[in-house]
């Protein structure tokens, strides 16, 4: 087998409306200042893509990069991302996946892909170490995501493949590979409107070595210790899943009831990780290669399943007042086969029941009744009856009907199952959050409720903390290892381990922005720069994940994004939920100022030249 | 004196852990305080001892081990976890 030492640098460049390719190396300069994964992605449609094109048109394009960790054997690597102009909210939006095509894609000599045009016919592309196929994919038009994978792996290592709720352009349809997905912003719909159902990488073609072997190994025993040895990655999850999240999230009161107005429920143990994990007799279903573990896979009901992450469970289950695990994984199955987001479809869901409740829509879906929700979530998928506005998400939905203020979105894209009216730093994440109110820009909750390292029902200090997190997860989601690995490798080294939490706790509240630069990433560049054999350290990782940062923020602003868009829902900002002890409201001006100061930011939100300067971002035109 | 009922719910499966025999996960552990008991005086009681590293919380928030408790308190312990 031929080796790649370090990365290939190889992106395939296809046009699907003339059927051909091309191939663009990626110079050492942008792999420096861009880390791969998702900020390659970035780059590249920065490069190559107007502002104010129709996300459904075939001038939207798809950049598919895999990280520099892929292939090498590094803990928790097998991810890859996909970057986009977002049907469903109108700017970009990035997911990463941890599913086989990744991995085939880089053994088929290929650290990416950009593709534009629109295919005429119904087409599934194929790749090798040669190039791009353009096969017929008319047999497969029709077909779920599970299925569609199935016949196309017949000579391949890894596939993506959308099902029908892309193909009738559902807003928040995603891209499933294997069992894992590129899951929100509706890059389903993009390809579906390029009549692409698929991609397949014959993968095996190339082995990955990293530039300097015995510094990646020495990286990787460690990081392997770490993961090995700390509560949440070898505890929490590999027992219980990510639906641990269940009872501490209830706990905490920032599980989301009833379409956001509750906080906790006294049901919400018979969905938990640990009822599911002794309920179904789960054992491990995950991305590969994965030292954590997290995905689970069970027995319901005689059927072997792959079981709900939480984020499923919270919006298809608790936010719709549902505690019956059997009945959220049936949802889950319709969405994984039909290929729709979770969070997206359960919050619209929740949208439609309250409407429906408030006689603002007409439906039979109910809160806390099951009945139904099987049949609209098909009704979505195939834009049927009701299921035709419930396909455009939330903001559309409450845009035409009424109800915007507890339609519970930020920039159109739902909220993830984190009520942030319990932990504020989190509240201010949601509301920048470049793809929307995604909880994968900075997961802030976990030291504001969970770790109670900072207060979370204080402003200070906040800007900082969302600022830190979202250069370190953009760094993160570029190198593409699994986000999770954080808590090992920054809690398990030395200082964090044995410094008292007083102190921590201390440093965090009263000079995060100071705190968080003592804070040991080490591990991430140690491994990157054996692989890449690019000298990089902490500083410069943590800048290539601000210019990324910076540069979606600078995309989205093209395409209208201001201040005006960073906010969060009336009835967050209004509402208190039915758990609080006293009624608290979320600063988010006061946070937004400081942010923005921090960011090198306008009072605006738009970047300054400066910081464009300072981050080496040529703005558009230049 | 007064006295208080506290009610102690765990999760994560520390009852197994702790070794907690006959522990009933809807109705928790009931004990009863002398009023103005410290979380920490009361977990002991209860056979937990305090690991700085649960998340503890009462009626939707943080709970510190030094704070004193009240008639009906509800007490969940749990290990934390990182997000979904």
């Amino acid at each position: 087998m031929q080796e790649i030492t370090g990365t290939s640098n190889r992106i395939l460049e296809v046009d699907l409306s003339t059927k051909s390719f091309s191939v663009y190396n990626v110079t050492e300069e942008e792999l420096r200042l861009y880390l791969g994964g998702k900020g390659l992605g970035l780059k590249l449609l920065y490069d190559r893509m107007k502002p104010g094109i129709d996300p459904l048109s075939e001038e939207n394009m798809i950049a598919i990069a895999t990280g520099a960790f892929m292939g090498t054997g590094a803990p928790c690597s097998g991810r890859f991302a996909a970057v986009t102009k977002s049907p469903l909210t109108g700017i970009m939006t990035s997911c990463s996946c941890g599913g086989p095509f990744g991995m085939a894609l880089k053994t088929s000599g290929w650290d990416g892909m950009i593709i534009k045009g629109k295919a005429k016919n119904p087409t599934y592309l194929y790749v090798d170490s040669k190039g791009v196929e353009f096969r017929d994919a008319k047999k497969l038009w029709g077909k779920d995501t599970q299925t569609t994978q199935e016949e196309i792996l017949k000579d391949a290592g890894g596939a993506m493949a959308i099902g029908p709720a892309g193909e009738n352009l559902v807003r928040f349809a995603n891209v499933a590979s294997g069992h894992r997905f590129l899951g929100r912003g509706g890059l389903g719909a993009v390809m579906g409107s390029k009549n692409l159902k698929a991609i397949a990488a014959k993968g095996s073609e190339f082995k990955i070595v990293p530039v300097n072997k015995k510094k990646f190994e020495k990286a990787k025993a460690k990081a392997t210790k770490y993961i090995n040895r700390n509560d949440i990655s070898a505890g929490t999850y590999r027992n219980f899943g990510t639906n641990a999240n269940v009872n501490l999230n209830n706990a905490a009161g920032i599980l989301p009831v009833r379409n956001f107005t509750g906080g906790n429920h006294g049901e919400a143990h018979k969905i938990s990780g640990e009822t599911m994990a002794e309920r179904f007799k789960t054992s491990y279903s995950t991305c590969k290669p994965c030292t954590i573990l997290c995905g689970h896979k069970g027995n319901i009901n005689g059927e072997i399943r792959q079981i709900p992450e939480y984020e499923t469970v919270g919006l298809l289950g608790s936010n719709l007042n549902i505690f019956d695990p059997v009945a959220i994984s049936n949802f889950n199955e319709i969405c994984t086969k039909m290929g729709m987001d979770t969070i997206t479809a359960g919050g619209t869901i929740a949208w439609a029941m309250e409407a429906t409740e408030k006689g603002l829509f007409k439906s039979n879906l109910k809160f806390g009744k099951v009945e139904g929700i099987a049949e609209v979530l098909h009704d979505i998928a195939y834009m049927k009856g009701i299921g035709a506005d419930l396909a455009m998400g939330s903001r559309f939905c409450a845009k035409k009907y009424g109800g915007e203020d507890f339609a519970i979105q930020v920039k159109g894209m739902e909220m993830a199952a984190y009520d942030p009216r319990g932990a504020f730093g989190q509240a201010l994440s949601y509301a920048v959050a470049n793809r929307g109110a995604c909880h994968l820009s900075s997961t802030a909750f976990v030291l504001e409720a969970y770790m109670d390292l900072i207060e979370a029902y204080s402003f200070r200090s906040k800007a900082s903390l969302v600022k830190y997190q979202e250069n370190l997860i953009s760094a993160i989601n570029s190198l593409q290892t699994c986000l999770f690995t954080a808590f090992p490798y920054e809690l398990e080294t030395p200082l964090m381990r044995f410094s008292p939490k007083f102190v921590l706790k201390f440093c965090m509240n009263l000079m995060a922005g100071i705190a968080m630069r003592f804070v040991d990433i080490s591990l991430w560049p140690e491994m990157w720069s054996a692989i890449t054999g690019i000298k990089m350290g902490m500083t410069s990782m943590l800048k290539a994940g601000e210019r990324i940062h910076v540069l979606e923020r600078l995309m989205n602003c093209n395409e209208g994004i201001s201040r005006k868009d960073d906010t969060l829902p009336d009835r967050l900002l209004r509402e208190f939920r039915k758990c609080d002890s006293k009624e608290r409201a979320i600063p988010l001006e006061k946070m937004l100022n400081r942010y923005y100061f921090v960011r090198g930011y306008d009072k605006n939100g738009i970047p300054k030249a400066k910081t464009l300067k300072k981050l080496k971002i040529k703005p558009a035109g230049e | 004196m007064d006295y208080i009922n506290i009610i102690i719910k765990l999760y994560s499966n520390l009852d197994k852990e702790l070794k907690i025999t006959d522990y009933n996960p809807d109705k928790g552990i009931i004990l009863q305080a002398k009023k103005g008991s410290r979380l920490v005086t009361i977990i002991k009681k209860a056979g937990i001892p305090y690991n700085s590293k649960y998340a503890i919380f009462a009626n939707g928030e943080r709970f510190s081990k030094w704070k004193k408790l009240h008639q009906s308190c509800e007490i969940s312990i749990l290990k934390i976890s990182g997000g979904g």
